[in-house]
């Protein structure tokens, strides 16, 4: 017992001493999402680049999602301890900038390369991906060649995630919008016997994926890179749909408390810098945003011919009331 | 019946202390409940049109009821089966072996046991393949929807239910048992004479706290439940707060779902019956079970409920035991920052296991001192009614809302770094309690009832009384209650989950971090490390603090 109790004390003892820590003035925080800054993710490399160059030091703080990232700022509003918000996705664009606690940032982006034209005067995107559904092409010879073959010519089950709580899920939605517009209720009724299941989160569609429970999943286009360069397994691939493929766009910007300072503006200008774009396909398994070298796998990675994207306006309008068209199609089947 | 030998005297704990310390708990568990809740009224963000049509509620809360409730009545079922089975069983070796094992099942985090449940039950999984052998084209059962979560919740309920009856049932008095068999009492009438009474007392509180983990689960209902029409409450809630901020709407449904859990406690509480009369003592402790006569019909039947528990189980255990001992583990087992996450969990693990006893044991016996009393005044009887719904109302609550509120509450307060390990501290503690005070109570009115006479006739009281004659008969139940605390708090991913720190990890989030970076392989290992840790954790409270007898 008497262990416990030095354990305690001295738990609470360093506890309280880390708030003096964060008061450093030549510290940066960055609000990003838990799987940017694991071990194996970009974040612990970034820090090691940025810090070379910036004396100061860079702090991550990791939230469970990227939606998660915004509620956070949202809460602490202006008295927030991040001086940028590192991982939302296009979709959030209009909500994020509405809080009126980011700041515009004053990069010169000349050098992205996108698949669209980039006009935003307040994120910078850091990486991008399309959408697609991954299938093992040991078990699945022959999977559709568009999203049409796929509701109507198709008998694979799928695993989805749901809108509601995910991001890919909420980019499967549009995607269907994008292409289906007025129809999409009945594209998702057409599609509801064959969806194995909902699931919270990209993590466990994923994982019941890999365990043989359905024959595609919704992942990305890049997801097949990372199969094949951490474990050299080429069976996965992506399925290229004929309609075009959704993007995924993440993004950064520079909160009002980080505007204070250069130091935030220095990090967003090192987002496009090479240092940073080399670390992000074999970490994030996403594509650069600038032309730097990307390792052969992502050079063979199958590529859509077409990209869709909606407008974040649009979005934030009709998210509501498409959500609640989805629910509906695929309760009431 | 009870009146005939219903004592004027009462053996409170003389010492008023805990009395008033039991009900401080309760209040301040109850008051920081209801004010994050309300805090979030005040915080107004985003449009409040809330698009769930009242109908749309009333869909979603009869699936969650049916769904919540069936899985407590199966899991009880499978409980009281496979108790009595054990009961039966003469090996002690085995039987805590058995119930070690069984409670690492409900400390595991929920998507990992989602995969070990779907490497059994899946279409992929052993029953498909051993279907497929037999010669089915296709898969007879279809899993997802209401199976999966049912099979789901029996995974992780029915080890607590096992634990608990097995307690109860091996408290039934011996010359009981001597008499039930001298009057050939078997089968359905044996339960209801003998086993029944044992565990009438405590079940309103065990179905509470079985039900509402079920009827606030989320992920795991997403994940097999097979779509939106099996979807709870605390997923509209979850929406509300995430993306649309709309914390007004949130705190309304999570209103909506303390109330709704409150009228079933309120409901379950009609079938309490408290009167310590009922409760019976065993006095000896024979080293054998009094045998029961062993029929060829008996055997066929203790067999197949241990199969049916293992098919149900022990099997998705074993199948994520497997799945952990694949090549990575040797890496993970290498990697020095691991054993960092490891230290930080255990470290917060033992810290909140240590407040979760201490402050179940005061709630514990400040309910045994009414409990005692065989006629309750109104202000006792409604104190009594507080205790029971402060600890385990926490459960009814979304961890998305208490999280956000205590944020809100304490924003400006704390510093941000050290705020996540408190809530998670806090948190923890409220996770625990109702099952550690579940696990305190049966055992502080039974000997209560056992020692009371005899101290207030040697005028031993307050602590003395607690270290000489309560604590070494409780030592077993405290261990337990430390055991299951531990492993709880170990494996509690809600509210951290919210707020993120760069100062420290646990073990479910980083098995989190590597399934959302595709590593299931490393995922699949830390999680055998993490079952590993919860039976040695348990095995070591439950064996080793809680003395042999446990």
């Amino acid at each position: 017992m008497r262990k416990t109790n030095l354990l305690i004390f001295l738990l609470l003892a360093n506890s309280l001493f880390i708030p003096l820590a964060l008061s450093n003035p030549n510290k940066l925080i960055i609000y990003t999402y838990e799987s940017f800054i694991s071990e194996w993710g970009p974040g612990p490399k970034i820090k090691e680049e940025f810090e070379k160059v910036c004396n100061c030091e860079l702090v991550f703080i990791g939230i469970d999602s990227s939606i998660g990232i915004l509620g956070r700022l949202k809460l602490e509003g202006e008295e927030t301890s991040a001086d940028i918000i590192l991982g939302l996705d296009t979709n959030l664009l209009t909500t994020a900038s509405n809080t009126n606690l980011l700041v515009k940032h004053n990069v010169n982006i000349s050098n992205l390369e996108l698949p669209i034209n980039w006009s935003n005067d307040f994120f910078i995107p850091y990486d991008w991906g399309h959408f697609a559904f991954i299938y093992n092409s040991m078990l699945l010879k022959t999977p559709p060649n568009s999203f049409n073959e796929l509701v109507n010519g198709s008998s694979s089950r799928i695993i989805i995630q749901d809108p509601r709580t995910s991001t890919p899920g909420l980019g499967l939605l549009l995607w269907v919008k994008s292409i289906f517009k007025d129809q999409s209720k009945n594209i998702w009724k057409k599609l509801s016997p064959r969806i194995v299941t909902v699931t919270k989160g990209w993590s466990e569609s994923y994982g019941l994926f890999l365990e043989g429970e359905a024959d595609m999943v919704l992942s990305y286009t890049t997801s097949p890179a990372y199969h094949i360069i951490a474990e050299e397994e080429k069976k996965y691939k992506s399925a290229i749909f004929e309609e075009g493929h959704y993007l995924q766009i993440e993004v950064a910007a520079i909160t009002k408390k980080g505007s204070r300072s250069s130091l935030a503006s220095d990090f967003m200008s090192f987002i496009l810098d090479d240092k940073f774009q080399k670390i992000i396909p074999t970490t994030n398994w996403m594509f650069p945003v600038t032309g730097v070298e990307l390792p052969d796998t992502f050079l063979n990675l199958k590529k859509p011919n077409k990209v869709l994207l909606m407008d974040a306006n649009e979005i934030e309008k009709n998210r509501k009331i498409w959500i609640n068209e989805w629910r509906r199609a695929l309760v009431n089947q | 019946m009870a009146k005939s030998i219903s004592q004027p005297v009462t053996y409170k704990y003389k010492n008023k202390a805990i009395d008033n310390l039991g009900f401080c708990i309760s209040l301040i568990l109850i008051s920081v409940i209801i004010l994050s809740i309300s805090s979030l009224l005040f915080v107004g963000f985003g449009n409040k049109d809330n698009y769930l049509s009242s109908g749309d509620i009333f869909g979603i809360l009869r699936f969650t009821l049916l769904q919540s409730l069936l899985s407590v009545f199966f899991s009880a079922l499978l409980g009281i089966y496979v108790a009595q089975i054990l009961v039966s069983i003469q090996s002690q070796r085995f039987k805590s072996f058995f119930l070690s094992l069984s409670s690492v099942a409900f400390v595991i985090p929920t998507v990992v046991a989602g995969i070990g449940i779907i490497k059994v039950w899946g279409g992929n999984g052993i029953i498909s393949y051993f279907e497929f052998i037999l010669g089915a084209d296709q898969n007879f059962i279809n899993f997802y929807g209401l199976l999966g979560i049912l099979l789901a919740h029996i995974f992780f309920n029915a080890p607590l239910f096992v634990r608990v009856f097995y307690s109860c049932f091996g408290a039934i008095p011996d010359n009981y048992l001597k008499n039930a068999e001298q009057l050939n009492i078997k089968g359905f009438n044996y339960f209801l004479l003998l086993e029944w009474p044992s565990i009438r007392h405590i079940l309103p509180l065990l179905f509470g706290v079985i039900f509402l983990q079920c009827f606030s689960s989320f992920s795991l209902i997403l994940m097999l439940g097979g779509g939106p029409s099996s979807s709870t409450l605390e997923v509209a809630i979850y929406t509300a707060v995430r993306y649309d901020f709309d914390l007004n709407s949130a705190a309304i449904l999570a209103f909506i779902q303390l109330a709704i859990c409150l009228i079933v406690l309120i409901v379950l509480d009609f079938f309490q019956n408290n009167k310590i009369s009922h409760i019976k003592i065993k006095t000896t402790f024979p080293y054998k079970r009094w045998v029961q006569n062993k029929s060829f019909r008996k055997i066929f039947s203790n067999i197949f409920g241990m199969i049916l528990y293992s098919l149900l189980i022990f099997l998705p255990l074993l199948m994520l035991i497997i799945s952990g001992l694949n090549v990575e583990i040797i890496n993970i087992l290498l990697n020095s920052k691991i054993y960092f996450v490891f230290l930080d969990s255990i470290a917060i693990s033992l810290i909140s296991t240590f407040i979760t006893v201490i402050i179940s044991w005061f709630v514990a016996e400040a309910r045994t001192n009414i409990i005692i009393q065989n006629e309750l005044d109104y202000v006792q009887f409604f104190k009594l009614k507080f205790y029971n719904i402060s600890i385990l109302l926490y459960l009814a609550v979304p961890a998305i809302v208490l999280g956000t509120g205590l944020f809100v509450l304490f924003k400006g307060f704390l510093s941000y770094s050290y705020f996540p390990f408190l809530i998670l501290i806090f948190s923890n503690v409220m996770l625990c309690l109702p099952f550690s005070v579940n696990i305190i109570q049966s055992k502080s009115i039974y000997l209560r009832k056992k020692h009371g006479r005899l101290c207030s006739l040697l005028g031993i009281s307050g602590l003395n009384r607690f270290l000489t004659i309560d604590f070494p008969s409780m030592r077993s139940v405290l261990g337990f209650a430390a055991g299951i605390s531990a492993c709880l708090s170990l494996g509690d991913l809600s509210v951290i989950a919210l707020f993120g720190s760069q100062d420290f990890q646990t073990i479910p989030w980083l098995i989190f971090q590597y399934l959302s970076s595709y590593r299931l392989k490393e995922a699949a290992c830390v999680s055998l490390l993490l079952i590993i840790l919860c039976f040695s954790l348990f095995y070591f409270f439950s064996r080793i603090l809680g003395g042999e007898n446990a």
